[in-house]
């Protein structure tokens, strides 16, 4: 037992020197990578944060602390996963994920990318929706606190919207007006669309 | 005497091999507190008492380890966040622990110490037919209501990159604290071929404990067995805990793309003393010639709510069997493919796992000591499996079993008039967790399993009517269990 006892303490104590040489985080990143993958490209339901507008990621963060944002994801992961998160933490996490480079999720339906390029250049005069081009860029890239729709996942930007239709998060307008005028097929179409939108691609 | 991944084989292993060898293998660690309760009031007891139990851990048959409130703690996650209905995890658990058990974002480890508490039990077993004898002599041959099991936990980070999920069960028969389910890892994240890339070093005691898919045997079902019984089940593969806890395995293992994973591990048996020193029965494990490689892959896309794997692991191991050096060894290979898929939609979470393990035996030592009639033999175990659970809170799973081999006269004789191994049956289990999103009051992390499973064993040894010769039918060892099972 003594022998055993001593073999687990070296290996503690070897394990224990060699993960404050090995360590390299400023901001605890491991809290969210553990979700959205170690660089940021997002996973299952988790969206990809890399590349995302530094401002929008920020603003993101206090809309869980306040309970603002209370899509179903959200309410179950990330009201609980920002608890201990103050400004400061918030500006790190939003400065790392935004300087880290994006890729397209490419996972929508490449039937549809033609019909959702329509809707994100042109809108859709005949429902009053304006083209989301406007403000959200013409590669999707974002502004600010407007977030990059380019590369997302199909899947999370298709429940973004579908939630926004349902009346979560009322107080992200326009959207929730913008959603409830879309229809399933141009949802999906959108998604599609913005799924393979590559970051400073040609288009 | 502790076997500790007994009960995280399928549900016919659960109390080990053929009768020859069972004593030790089987139930042999069986005390009761109240035994012969009327169901029902064994069933309410079983669901309300639970509390009352602390000091009473009587009885140890270890079990699956689950949800850990340490990891909740130290994620500042719900237990729904890693699990549709604990042990069976999500994604995301399945990531918590490829990662090693380090992220954070709750309570640090010196604000609160990464330590568990699980309580297995009170849990009724009732038994088709009565048992020939009782168990032990504080138990009765049927409607027992038992105590399963304490443990204590180290869950969570230990300093950066490396985490542990260590636990340690108390076995009131012994009298004793020995080391049970043990997974040390450190890991680091980098680049491959563009994608992200995991790497890892794992240390463990029980291959498969390491795995993140419930198909494997360590984490896969039943999850949770009785505990006086049946007299009877099926024999199990090398991997379907032959090994567990008396080994130490080190190895390393690689995630890359959110997709592919591979392993390789090694594994040596302790040594006698150290097994003693740590709780163990050194006569329950044949000892490994030299280190056993065990290997493990997997192609497992997730794409949105829908994940996907389909993998491949194995073992292969020279045996010597025990305090029988001189007689050469005995060579087993164990080879399993499994697949699972998985969708979590909202409130819904719905899951279908298969696994086959495939076990070739070359007895070179066992036949020249006649514990085997064959020089080879070859063992086929097979689970499929679906369940459904509704807001992690309502779990239903239906399983079925099905082992089949060579039929061996001395290895299963005296179980079976057809010297054969040869069993399938189903499992049944339904279970409430009310706190997977947190439970009330000062101590959010907690949670809680009460449910019941029933086990009907189809054919058992080769037959369904007196299979051994002495008049027992498979239908006997049909099982009712009802159970608590709390974490801390």
């Amino acid at each position: 037992m003594k022998r055993i006892v001593t073999k687990l303490a070296l290996l503690t104590i070897v394990s224990c020197v060699a993960g404050p040489l090995l360590a390299s985080e400023t901001v605890p990143v491991k809290n969210c990578t553990w979700c959205h993958g170690p660089s940021g490209q997002g996973y299952s339901n988790a969206p990809r944060l890399a590349g995302q507008q530094e401002l929008y990621l920020d603003a993101q963060l206090m809309n869980f602390r306040t309970h603002v944002r209370d899509n179903p994801y959200s309410r179950d992961f990330m009201w609980n996963a920002v608890v201990h998160v103050d400004e400061d933490m918030a500006h790190g996490f939003a400065s790392y994920f935004a300087s880290l480079p994006p890729e397209a999720a490419n996972d929508g339906n490449r039937d549809l990318v033609a019909s959702g390029r329509n809707i994100f250049e042109f809108g859709v005069p005949e429902a009053n929706i304006a083209a989301c081009i406007v403000c959200h860029g013409p590669n999707g890239e974002g502004v600010r606190g407007i977030p990059r729709l380019g590369g997302l996942s199909y899947f999370y930007l298709k429940r973004r919207l579908e939630e926004w239709a349902e009346g979560y998060s009322p107080a992200a307008e326009p959207m929730p007006k913008v959603a409830r005028s879309l229809s399933g097929r141009d949802i999906e179409a959108l998604a599609s669309y913005l799924s393979f939108l590559e970051y400073g691609a040609e288009r | 005497m502790l076997e500790l991944a007994s009960a995280e084989a399928p549900a016919g292993v659960a109390c080990g091999l053929d009768e020859a060898d069972s004593s030790e293998r089987k139930c042999a660690v069986i005390e009761s507190v109240v035994a012969s309760r009327p169901a029902l009031i064994a069933i309410a007891a079983a669901a309300l008492g639970a509390l009352a139990i602390v000091g009473l851990g009587i009885l140890i048959k270890p079990q699956p380890a689950s949800a850990l409130p340490s990891f909740a703690m130290q994620t500042g996650q719900p237990c729904a966040a890693c699990h549709t209905a604990f042990p069976e995890l999500t994604p995301f658990g399945r990531l918590f622990k490829l990662s090693g058990y380090t992220a954070g974002g709750g309570l640090t480890n010196t604000q609160a110490p990464p330590l568990a508490l699980m309580i297995q039990g009170p849990q009724f077993e009732h038994f088709q037919k009565n048992l020939d004898a009782p168990p032990t002599p504080s138990t009765s041959t049927n409607d027992n209501v038992v105590l399963s099991q304490l443990s204590l936990f180290y869950g969570g980070q230990i300093y950066d990159n490396l985490g542990a999920f260590i636990q340690g069960t108390y076995d009131g028969v012994g009298n004793s604290w020995s080391i049970d389910n043990t997974d040390i890892r450190y890991t680091r994240t980098m680049k491959a071929f563009g994608s992200d890339l995991i790497v890892g070093v794992d240390v463990n005691n029980n291959p498969t404990v390491q795995d993140v898919w419930n198909t494997t045997p360590a984490w896969g079902l039943p999850y949770i067995s009785a505990a006086t019984g049946p007299a009877f089940t099926p024999p199990g593969t090398m991997l379907e805990g032959g090994f567990a806890g008396g080994v130490a395995g080190a190895g390393v293992y690689a995630w890359w793309n959110n997709m592919v994973y591979a392993e390789l591990t090694g594994y040596r048996t302790l040594s006698s003393s150290t097994q003693q020193a740590l709780g163990l029965d050194p006569t329950s494990f044949p000892s490994i010639d030299g280190i056993a490689p065990y290997w493990r892959v997997a192609f497992a896309p997730t794409i949105g709510e829908h994940s996907f794997m389909i993998g491949a692991f194995g073992m292969y191991a020279t045996e010597v069997p025990y305090a029988s050096p001189g007689f050469g060894v005995d060579r087993i290979l164990d080879i399993g493919f499994d697949a699972q898929y998985q969708f979590i939609h909202g409130k819904h979470a719905f899951e279908a796992k298969v696994s086959n393990i495939y076990e070739t035996d070359q007895y070179n030592a066992s036949y020249a000591l006649q514990t085997t009639s064959n020089p080879t033999d070859n063992l086929d175990s097979f689970r499929a499996s679906v369940d459904y659970v509704y807001d992690n809170t309502y779990s239903l799973t239906a399983s079925y079993f099905d082992v089949s081999g060579s039929a061996d006269a001395n290895l299963y004789g005296p179980n079976s008039i057809a010297n054969s191994p040869n069993g399938n049956g189903f499992l049944f289990d339904v279970a409430y967790l009310p706190f997977s999103h947190g439970m009330p009051g000062p101590f959010p992390w907690a949670n809680a399993r009460i449910g019941v499973s029933y086990t009907k064993y189809l054919t058992l040894y080769g037959g369904t009517a007196n299979f051994d010769g002495a008049g027992h039918n498979a239908s006997d060892n049909n099982t009712f269990l009802a159970y608590s099972w709390l974490m801390f």
